[in-house]
């Protein structure tokens, strides 16, 4: 097998772009995936994709642009969602549960108000995105953003660290959990819809969850989990870009495989093989009926 | 406009029947949603089914099969998973697989925007005779499931091990909830949409819960608001032409609001009068 | 006749970590027990594999002289409490009532045996008053009550309680266990029930099976409590003071720094009042 595709791919520009605003944001998610891990905010952090796409949708609706609309309903949400709280994890779910049905019942009308006004495509790219139609002036954006965050990230890390595992003892050490929180949800908001925005907001629950729950299979510690994560993500995303790129010779009717099919799939089944062969790291007791 | 204009089209009373049967199924199983928590499962769940019927469409298949098939190994995925990991991080895992693959059938299959919006908001004015029947039994079947592990759905969430000394496991009830989610999803996803049935599953439910005191009680309140939501939202639909979903959510975000102002209220009067 | 609960032999690993090893006893009917030891000793695991609910890797446990079994009516089992939502629509008479038939199928039938084995079961907690209250607007020790009333509906044998006393005030704390002794003594049972604290139980428990380092030492309190049994288990010395009619176990100092001093719970910081 030859792989000369590969450079041909490399040559092409749209690939290239793909490549470098990808594996940005995929390193992103990945140390941010940690903390949703330790924190337990999968829900969370998938609801963020949804609000976004609302936010998106609203954009379009008024002809700003889209990111914007992302970022702005991304950032609000977080804060709702960590200020509506709740003393149970099923509780706070709930309440992320009703941001979450309001945002999808405005992204239904906005969708619908999109179609009226005949931007159908608008809509879909919203929803499924593809890092292969990127517009090229927003790559540097992306990579500032993505870079922030990182920053962002580390500033926060210690206390956040401690604040997620025993909030208690972080109080006791005068570090302002409510605030640490409130700054990591949006960081989690902004890497949440760069991803939903870049590659399709299905994207970002694989992004965000799969590699850093991979990750934790191996390690208890953050830090480690989270630069592991994020590489292990950046390696997948490359490989999918490249891949989705190539499949465009599949299948006779010459469709190209969305690139988001192959990160959900590769981050599902990376899982998966550490899942069988590793334990969690953080064991937990397993319980045994008897027959 | 006069809504009940819409009665003069077959179509509209099979969508007013189809609504209906979906409206008790949510209201009554999302007490149970609601009770353990489970608010992410009953999300994703439906985008899972989005997929299946997206696959349905490209091979061609009955799309209540797709969803249904689609659901089903979610549901199963979900529950295998969690034995080994986190909740939560089983549903997004599965849920964006789900979603990958919903992608690639809507990709391939080449699909206009129309199919994949009417599979994602509801198409209720769509639904058939034949399809008004399909609900109703997938819906009945869904709700079984619920009432036969009633019991074992509250015991397993209040005292787990006391349960599990009768006889009663967690892993059973948490299967039989997302079994019943999938069945409902099946049924919803036509009518609702992939992503508007969690407001159906969720809003009423927890509304119901501020102002219920007993499950029956609940499960009760969590079906007539339902039902209330369900209707007022298709009215709304036929007169102004906007999505039923978008109603849908507003007007269980509406039933929540209110039913913890009022259970505030209330509260703050037995207090007074306790004092 | 057959001791109400005995384990011989009993070993419990999680992976390749033995919680405990070659445990052997017996509790009689009507005999109240409390289980004590540092965190991490095993004492909710002893508890679970005794439920049924662990299986051990060796030995064996016997209730009534019948190995331990699924769908147990013989053992009433009140866990350790879960946070519950404040509206849960759930009242302590539907509490109650799911330790009688909560393991069955379907809705449950409002039958006058029904409502008077709850009602019952109510009074011998004294928490009939809370019957129509929601369980999760009550304070611990009246949902506390409510989960012992749960275990005790079925009319059990045998009642195991996990950390009951966990995040009680001290009024509460005393009714617990005087509740818990009353029906140990009362109805017959033999009871279990684990604890970080010794002091609630003095004078109330008739034994105590004390639980460490994988071993446990188990017969009246004044004999188990002492320095030189202790000190066997831990496999170092242990230190057992005595002031104003309560006791503190302290163990450690064997790592260089001073282990937290407790109440018969090295590892658990603020015990005394």
């Amino acid at each position: 097998m030859t792989l000369g595709w590969i450079g041909e791919a490399l040559a092409s520009a749209p690939v290239e772009h793909a490549l470098i605003a990808g594996t940005e944001i995929a390193f992103l998610s990945g140390l941010v995936g940690a903390f949703v891990m330790l924190r337990g905010q999968s829900f969370a952090g998938h609801v963020l994709t949804d609000v976004g796409t609302t936010g998106g949708a609203g954009a379009y609706l008024v002809g700003m642009n889209g990111w914007f609309g992302f970022l702005s309903f991304g950032v609000l949400a977080s804060v709702g969602m960590e200020l509506a709280g709740g003393r149970t994890r099923g509780e706070r779910d709930l309440a992320t549960g009703v941001v979450l049905s309001l945002a999808l019942g405005f992204g239904a009308l906005f969708l619908y108000l999109d179609a009226q006004l005949a931007h159908a495509n608008a809509s879909m790219a919203v929803l499924f995105g593809s890092l292969f139609t990127l517009d090229p002036a927003l790559v540097p954006w992306i990579s500032l953003t993505a870079a922030a965050c990182v920053v962002a990230m580390l500033l926060i890390w210690r206390p956040l660290a401690l604040a997620s595992v025993n909030p208690d003892l972080a109080r006791v050490r005068g570090v302002p959990v409510r605030a640490i929180s409130i700054a990591f949800m949006v960081v989690l908001a902004v890497a949440v819809e760069t991803d939903a925005l870049v590659a399709g907001s299905l994207l970002a629950t694989a992004l965000i969850v799969g590699p850093a729950a991979t990750a934790a299979r191996f390690t208890t510690s953050p830090l480690r989990a989270g630069l592991v994560g994020g590489l292990l993500g950046a390696l997948l995303v490359a490989a999918s870009v490249l891949l989705s790129y190539d499949s465009y010779t599949w299948l006779p009717q010459h469709t190209s495989w969305p690139v988001s099919f192959f990160v959900a799939a590769f981050t599902f089944f990376a899982y998966a093989i550490a899942a069988a062969t590793h334990r969690v790291a953080f064991q937990r007791r397993a319980e045994v009926e008897l027959p | 406009m006069n809504p009940f204009v819409m009665f003069a089209f077959p179509f509209a009373r099979h969508a007013f029947l189809a609504a209906s049967f979906v409206a008790v199924a949510a209201g009554w199983i999302g007490f149970y949603v609601v009770l353990r928590g489970t608010a992410f499962a009953a999300h994703a769940l439906p985008k899972i089914g989005f997929a299946g019927a997206s696959g349905a469409l490209l091979f061609g298949v009955n799309s209540l099969f797709g969803v249904s098939l689609y659901s089903a190994i979610a549901a199963l995925g979900i529950g295998a998973l969690a034995e080994r990991d986190r909740r939560d991080v089983a549903t997004a895992l599965v849920l964006a697989l789900g979603l990958g693959t919903g992608a690639l059938f809507l990709s391939l299959g080449n699909l206009y925007a129309a199919d994949a919006m009417s599979l994602l908001f509801g198409q209720v004015l769509g639904v058939s005779s034949s399809g008004v029947v399909e609900t109703a039994c997938v819906s009945a079947a869904a709700i079984a499931l619920v009432v036969a592990f009633h019991r074992v759905l509250l015991f397993t969430t209040v005292a787990r091990e006391a349960a599990l000394v009768r006889g009663a496991s967690n892993r059973t009830a948490d299967w039989a909830l997302l079994a019943s989610l999938g069945l409902a999803t099946s049924a919803m996803m036509p009518v609702v949409g992939a992503l508007l049935s969690f407001s159906l599953l969720v809003g009423p439910a927890l509304a119901a819960r501020h102002l219920a005191h007993r499950p029956w009680q609940a499960i009760v309140q969590s079906i007539a608001l339902s039902l209330v939501i369900t209707w007022l939202s298709l009215f709304l639909s036929f007169a102004l032409g906007w999505p039923v979903g978008f109603f849908v959510a507003c007007l269980s975000a509406l039933a929540y609001a209110a039913a913890r102002a009022i259970s505030r209220a209330l509260g703050r009067k037995t207090q007074a009068g306790a004092a | 006749m057959n001791p109400a609960i005995s384990f011989r032999d009993l070993t419990v690993s999680y992976g390749s970590r033995t919680v405990f090893a070659h445990l052997t006893g017996e509790i009689r009917a009507g005999q109240f027990v409390g289980v004590l030891g540092p965190n991490g000793a095993g004492k909710s695991t002893l508890l679970k594999a005794i439920a049924g609910l662990v299986r051990p890797v060796a030995g064996a446990v016997e209730i009534d002289g019948k190995p331990v079994r699924r769908r147990n009516k013989a053992i009433g089992y009140v866990p350790q409490s879960v946070q519950l939502d404040e509206d849960v629509p759930l009242t302590g008479r539907d509490l109650v009532g799911l330790g009688l038939d909560g393991h069955r199928l379907g809705f449950p039938l409002p039958t006058k045996e029904r409502r008077e084995a709850i009602d019952a079961a109510l009074a011998q907690v004294n928490a009939l008053h809370l019957a129509d209250r929601r369980i999760g607007r009550l304070s611990g020790g009246e949902r506390q009550r409510l989960l012992i009333a749960q275990a005790v509906v079925s009319k059990p044998r045998v009642l195991l309680l996990d950390e009951p006393l966990n995040n009680l005030d001290l009024a509460s704390t005393h009714q617990v266990v005087e509740l818990v002794k009353r029906l140990a003594h009362e109805g017959q049972m033999a009871v279990l029930l684990v604890a970080h604290d010794v002091n609630p139980l003095i004078g109330r428990a008739d034994e105590i099976l004390y639980l460490a380092n994988g071993r446990m030492a188990k017969g009246a309190l004044d004999d188990v409590l002492r320095p030189e049994v202790l000190s066997g288990l831990y496999g170092y010395p242990v230190e057992v003071l005595r002031a104003g009619g309560r006791i503190i176990v302290a163990a450690g100092a064997m790592d260089g720094h001073a282990h937290a001093v407790s109440s018969a719970s090295p590892e658990a910081s603020v015990m005394l009042p």
